[in-house]
């Protein structure tokens, strides 16, 4: 590992043992997962059984084709402009949700 | 002490108190990944929230012989990553025109008084990292994970994952290196 490597991680773990979560939120947690616990929906749930891959494979291809939202025009006169970044679409938030 | 695999078995049987033993061992592993992509305290304090009760609710749908932090930090990636899409599409834009008007240049990193700041200039740093080099960034330095993991959980491929390690770095140094000459120089000038 370099000596930037090696500072930068320095200096990431000294942020990161002050980071905390919040107090209380433990509590909250398992209150909320208790309370999960309980509607109709989850209980229904756990009785789906888990699609065979060809069906998950077909299900992620057509996440990964969906046509997303199109921003106003304006919004690519100020890109052409060069005043503002294009927006890229990705499909890492789509492709992890079973 | 009951390793992840045994507890998410008894997850999956309904137990809390495996939550509660899961959320115990993993809390700063999310939290602090969470915090940092989204550089947002109440907003890793919701996703905190959200990935355990993720686990809890398709705890079915994960199988307990295979390691448990991967998912973990696979899904606080998503939803941090979700998360900043939703809340900033359109501000983002805005911010960044904002900055782009109002700085001399591109990336300027405000000087920092002593040398046991830090670490507050590289979490600011790294908050100006593009969203995807932030993500790579984040999980190599501060979790130590390989490329190869960061790859398997981001779902990219492994050289992807190391072009965008490379920017990174580099937009790193461009930040970071300037604005510590230029400290270096400040203090030099106070001590003669």
């Amino acid at each position: 590992m370099n000596t930037f490597d090696a500072t930068i991680r320095k200096s990431i773990k000294k942020w990161a043992v002050q980071q905390t979560p919040p107090a209380g939120a433990r509590k909250s947690l398992l209150q909320t997962a208790a309370k999960d616990s309980t509607l109709p929906q989850r209980r229904a749930e756990s009785t789906i059984p888990v699609l065979p891959a060809v069906f998950q494979e077909r299900i992620l291809l057509r996440k990964k084709t969906a046509s997303y939202p199109q921003p106003p025009e304006w919004y690519h006169g100020l890109v052409e402009m060069g005043l503002l970044f294009p927006l890229t679409t990705n499909t890492l938030g789509l492709s992890m949700i079973k | 002490m009951t390793d992840d695999s045994a507890l998410v078995k008894q997850l999956q049987t309904g137990s809390l108190d495996a939550l509660g033993i899961l959320y115990d061992r993993h809390q700063h592993l999310v939290y602090r990944t969470a915090r940092m992509i989204t550089g947002d305290d109440d907003a890793a304090a919701d996703l905190l929230q959200d990935v355990f009760l993720r686990l809890h609710r398709f705890s079915h749908h994960i199988d307990p012989e295979r390691p448990l932090e991967p998912w973990l930090y696979r899904m606080t990636a998503n939803l941090s990553y979700t998360w900043l899409k939703s809340s900033r599409r359109w501000l983002r834009p805005f911010e960044e025109m904002v900055e782009w008007l109002s700085s001399p240049r591109k990336h300027f990193a405000p000087f920092k008084p002593t040398f046991q700041e830090d670490w507050q200039e590289v979490e600011e740093a790294i908050s100006r990292l593009p969203l995807q080099q932030r993500m790579v960034v984040v999980l190599f330095y501060l979790n130590d994970l390989t490329l190869q993991e960061i790859s398997e959980i981001l779902d990219v491929p492994v050289g992807t994952v190391k072009s965008r390690l490379h920017y990174g770095r580099e937009e790193l140094k461009q930040i970071l290196l300037p604005a510590r000459s230029d400290r270096v120089l400040d203090l030099q000038s106070e001590l003669t």
